[in-house]
């Protein structure tokens, strides 16, 4: 990932992996012998017919620091970085929950005295832009916590078609709630015995999301994330709302994009390691998601 | 397999690497010329280390990397080690060479005894008086940095009001919700009239309507100070007391007149003074949050007030010479009308702060009596009619009383140094 507040960019992933298809994955009666990726057609759902349906409303996140946040401002958009992982410049979201890490690898001055920051995407606005891989865990992760889980396949068999199909995933794996996703409530996540034996690619994304096999991998890991390679404006237009730490809520530009539309919440800083904020920052989050109708009410303290 | 054992002994290979203890080095430098926590480093053998927190405990350390920029702390703080398991310690940089580096209580008492130094930092007030667990701190400089926002932006202002004092309590938010609209309609009435004063083209109507706004403007910063409602109910009081003691005045000056209207006299002005006790108790009532009482009470002392207003007003009709008596008891029952009113705007944002403050119970009588005193003050506004407080728009007609009653209120709380010049 390149995102400059999260640096969780594995290793490279090895090509290698993906001369290792699984059978599952090939479907013998295709007559064109196209090979179907693994999470590509949900299981037989045991709780009713799979829900087709678009979870529209969903918005995007997108962890940043506020140094850089000012210089988003300054330019108008989220720019493009060098990602480390598929070698392009591309700029990382996440699809209806927020989630990050901040490492402390890089950048690290202004990462810990400025603290991070959330921006929080319209979700129609950015279904129109021109996405360039979507994937049902964070790709910088791969590498290092899923591959071996995901029955070592290569990066791109993961990739999923459209936002459609990440819809599609999120509400046959979190029992069709928003709410359970965006806290990542494994109460409420799917049983992996609910799935029949012949899926197993699917039987190990679920074992991933449930947290077995995987050690040291964090929420990211079944979290949708998608990428760019355009620029992403930033403007009362696109803007659902953000989440800043507290010091900088008298900021200029920050006011007038509130005075705009934008819903701002701040939180206080405190310092030390940028990671001991995502709490606060994503319970704010949901507050937003809340307050414009992208999740239900009631839902704040992870109910 | 092999992956797996490879995966493992790396994992291993960085918790053994992690040190049990590590010794303060410095901190990260701030960015911004500002006073600010930031984050203490330690070192041990030739590599930094952060905290690594859990439950206010630390869990580890984590490896910094790149190590540079890391501004080195003077003084006894320099000594300081932290292990693994034990209090972590915080940062605080009033400038680059002072910063204070202690576990969370000690360093909070440090900032407590140095808020003074950043008071012309509101937020970062803030930060501190939350870092301390100090909620009449917390609660000025919200107020502090609200008011600061609201130089720029009223509205923002407001919603990070609510959104910092409401953070306990949802529920009650949406409650402070309902009572702000209803506070900000009753600004938007006033704000109707200035719209009416402005039909025409007459130069000295404009200059009115734009007074007008700008005292309405100079309102909203108030709906920060708490302290306010306080000091318009002692106004209130104060007219109040003076109003019936100039009706005992009067009537003692005036021995030309017969007994009987004496006696008349007098009789409203001991009902009158009755009411104002009753008032007085009613307001201090509020004060002290017995407002299911005081509720009552202002019940009655207002209508006491309004009945005696009124059989004053008769007792004048019957003389010329207690035309002047009307005038003046009629100047400050204005003053006190709408005084009223931005009491009862007060009481309406301060049932706000009281249900965000978790005080619920209370908030629906708060909010009750500030509607009360609106209702009156209104009614002192249009005397002698009754003025039922849903039927707002009967009041058109008096508009550019009611204007003129406002400059007045604005130029009383500005009296009592509220309020911009």
């Amino acid at each position: 990932m390149s995102n400059p507040a999260d640096n969780s960019a594995g290793p490279p992933v090895a090509a290698s992996n993906s001369q290792h298809p699984s059978t599952e994955t090939t479907q013998p009666n295709d007559p064109s012998g196209a090979r179907r990726k693994p999470l590509e057609q949900l299981p037989s759902d045991p709780d009713g017919a799979p829900d087709d349906g678009k979870l529209a409303s969903l918005p995007f996140t997108h962890a940043t620091t506020f140094d850089a946040l000012e210089q988003i401002l300054d330019g108008g958009f989220v720019q493009p970085n060098a990602c480390g992982v598929f070698g392009e410049r591309l700029v990382y979201l996440f699809y209806g929950r927020f989630a990050y890490r901040i490492e402390m690898e890089e950048n690290l001055n202004r990462l810990s005295n400025d603290g991070p920051v959330a921006l929080i995407f319209d979700g129609a606005t950015i279904r129109n832009l021109s996405l360039r891989r979507v994937f049902p865990f964070d790709s910088g992760g791969y590498g290092q916590f899923y591959q071996n889980a995901l029955g070592q396949l290569h990066i791109s068999d993961y990739q999923l078609s459209d936002l459609d199909h990440a819809d599609r995933i999120i509400c046959f794996c979190w029992s069709k709630s928003k709410a359970a996703y965006f806290w990542f409530d494994t109460d409420r996540l799917r049983a992996i015995n609910s799935i029949p034996a012949t899926k197993r690619h699917w039987r190990m994304y679920l074992g991933v999301l449930h947290g077995l096999a995987n050690r040291d991998g964090d929420d990211r890991r079944g979290t949708i994330e998608v990428s760019s390679e355009h620029p992403i404006p930033v403007n009362q237009s696109t803007l659902i709302g953000m989440v800043i730490p507290r010091k900088f809520y008298s900021h200029e530009k920050i006011i007038a994009l509130q005075k705009a539309g934008v819903r701002v919440k701040a939180y206080p800083h405190f310092a030390n390691r940028p990671n001991e904020q995502f709490g606060s920052i994503r319970e704010r989050v949901c507050e937003i998601l809340v307050d414009s109708g992208c999740l239900d009410a009631g839902c704040e303290d992870g109910a | 397999m092999e992956l797996d054992r490879n995966h493992e002994e790396q994992a291993m290979a960085q918790i053994e690497s992690e040190p049990d203890v590590a010794s303060l080095v410095g901190v990260i430098s701030p960015v911004r010329k500002r006073a600010s926590f930031v984050t203490p480093v330690f070192a041990s053998g030739a590599e930094k280390w952060l905290q690594r927190l859990k439950a206010e405990r630390v869990e580890g350390f984590e490896r910094l990397k790149p190590t540079g920029d890391v501004s080195p702390v003077f003084g006894s703080e320099n000594q300081i080690q932290v292990m693994k398991d034990s209090e972590p310690v915080y940062a605080f940089a009033f400038d680059q060479s002072d910063v204070v580096v202690a576990p969370r209580r000690e360093l909070a008492r440090i900032l407590s005894g140095r808020l003074a130094e950043i008071q012309d930092d509101p937020l970062i007030c803030l930060d501190v008086a939350e870092f301390i667990g100090d909620r009449g701190e917390i609660r000025s400089a919200v107020k502090a940095s609200a008011a600061e926002i609201s130089a720029v932006d009223p509205a923002v202002a407001y919603s990070f009001f609510c959104d910092q004092l409401g953070r306990s309590d949802r529920s009650d938010l949406e409650e402070a919700e309902k009572i702000r609209s209803f506070a900000l309609l009753l600004l938007r009435f006033f704000r109707s009239y200035s719209r009416y004063l402005y039909v025409g083209s007459d130069a000295p109507r404009r200059k009115l309507r734009d007074r007008y706004q700008r005292a309405l403007e100079s309102l909203i910063p108030f709906i920060f100070d708490l302290e306010l409602a306080q000091i318009i109910q002692e106004r209130i009081s104060g007219l109040e007391q003076e109003s019936a003691q100039y009706v005992f005045d009067f009537g003692i000056r005036k021995r030309k007149l017969n007994k009987s209207r004496i006696r008349t006299l007098t009789r409203t002005g001991m009902s009158r003074a009755t009411a104002i006790k009753l008032l007085e108790r009613a307001m201090s009532g509020s004060l002290d949050k017995q407002t299911s009482d005081s509720n009552s009470m202002l019940g009655l002392a207002r209508s006491a007030i309004f009945s005696a207003d009124r059989a004053l007003f008769e007792q004048a009709s019957l003389s010329r010479t207690l035309k002047k008596a009307e005038k003046k008891i009629r100047k400050r029952q204005l003053s006190t009308g709408v005084l009223s009113i931005a009491y009862g705007v007060i009481l309406l944002l301060r049932a706000g702060q009281r249900s965000m403050d978790g005080m619920f119970h209370e908030t629906c009588d708060t909010q009750y009596l500030g509607l009360s005193a609106i209702a009156a003050g209104l009614r002192d506004l249009a005397p002698p009619e009754p003025l039922q407080f849903g039927t707002l728009t009967q009041v058109a007609p008096r508009i550019p009383m009611i204007a003129e009653m406002s400059f007045t209120a604005i130029a009383a709380l500005q009296d009592v140094g509220l309020g911009s010049k």
